[in-house]
């Protein structure tokens, strides 16, 4: 009996299987891929913090800052708003620059920055929110 | 016939080699995942990781659900409270019952009496917030200022010290700020939804979620450093 047809029979079934893997792990990783790049909608700057919005208001509102980062320039006043119904703060991670009291609903906070620079915050009673001004000339 | 038999091998010979190729293909991209698995923190699981980082992740992951489970729980409780549901009282009935499976998560590293004291603190939170939404729903702001003022001296700060006392690596004061943080989050959720205001709640949620993931992750970091011979 010819061994053709055996030969030719098992080098069909390796060539599928070589090419139907091949597909399945570049699908998964375009997937992959796909699925980083659609998680990556924000822009960041150099940093790797996300863009500084300029203003001068920060509302405080559902546990964060928002807009979590500002850019204002030197000599601006920025007030922060309170609109949960839990008192919240504005305090410095680093010194006590800035060092504003609990805000209770609807109460609001202000602070001019003099120098240029950043200044990364938190609210002393839940500190897992933070936010961060950064100050050019 | 035999042209159509020659076909009908050569056909199953492209599934079969397909269906080879395609599990093949599956069995390796899954590898690849597991290798970039992390746990999260500083706790990682590694390919052939041994047992004991093995009970590690299992500890953590426990717990990790159970700070989840409670964050949706509660949601649904009062959600389903504030409109009135059918299904109140068996929400209510499921919230409680992860407090007490998150007790014997407790009490299975730190014995049966450290079981019993969380169940106490935990139902009374529980119990407080029963009223702070009660209160939230009527617009009785003395109400809720209780409510919580209550918890703070009855849950969270005994909690806080509890904790801190069974366990040297989790500070007293990093526990309190913790759990006041989940307290008063659950307390703005709970406003929320009472005031209609459902994006914000889920919102809320979301962001309750995630701290919880974070607190348990922490709390479990802190028994396995505790006790590195049990995991």
């Amino acid at each position: 009996m010819s061994q053709k047809p055996i030969i030719i029979t098992v080098l069909v079934i390796a060539i599928a299987a070589i090419a139907g893997g091949a597909f399945y792990v570049q699908q998964n990783e375009t997937n992959g891929n796909k699925a980083t790049s659609n998680n990556s909608t924000s822009s960041t700057t150099e940093s790797g913090s996300p863009d500084a919005v300029e203003t001068d208001t920060v509302e405080i509102s559902n546990f964060a800052y928002s807009p979590k980062v500002i850019e204002v320039k030197v000599g601006t006043t920025v007030t922060w708003t309170n609109k949960d119904g839990v008192k919240h703060d504005v305090k410095s991670d680093n010194g006590n620059t800035l060092d504003g009291p609990l805000l209770a609903k609807g109460e609001t906070w202000s602070y001019t920055f003099e120098e240029a620079g950043t200044f990364d915050y938190h609210c002393s009673p839940h500190p897992y929110m933070k936010g961060s001004v950064i100050v050019t000339e | 016939m035999e042209s159509h038999s020659k076909g009908g091998v050569a056909a199953v010979a492209v599934v079969v080699g397909l269906v080879v190729g395609g599990l093949g293909g599956w069995y390796i991209a899954d590898m690849n995942m597991s290798k970039d698995m992390n746990m999260g923190g500083n706790m990682s699981v590694s390919e052939g990781a041994p047992n004991a980082s093995t009970k590690a992740a299992e500890l953590r992951a426990n717990l990790v659900d159970l700070g989840v489970e409670h964050m949706d729980l509660t949601y649904t409780a009062v959600a389903s409270t504030l409109a009135g549901s059918a299904s109140a009282e068996a929400d209510g009935a499921a919230l409680y019952k992860n407090g007490t499976d998150t007790g014997a998560a407790v009490g299975s590293v730190y014995g049966a009496e450290a079981e019993e004291t969380f169940n106490s603190v935990w139902k009374l939170h529980l119990d407080e917030f029963v009223k702070y939404a009660g209160a939230s729903a009527g617009g009785d702001e003395a109400g809720k200022q209780q409510a919580l003022a209550t918890i703070d001296s009855d849950y969270t700060k005994p909690l806080a010290a509890y904790l801190a006392k069974a366990n040297p690596n989790l500070p007293e004061d990093v526990l309190y700020t913790t759990l006041k943080t989940h307290v008063d989050m659950t307390a703005e959720m709970i406003d929320k939804l009472a005031a209609g205001d459902y994006t914000g709640a889920q919102d809320l949620r979301a962001k309750g979620t995630d701290h919880l993931r974070e607190t348990f992750s922490t709390l479990a970091a802190g028994i396995v450093k505790q006790y590195p011979d049990k995991f």
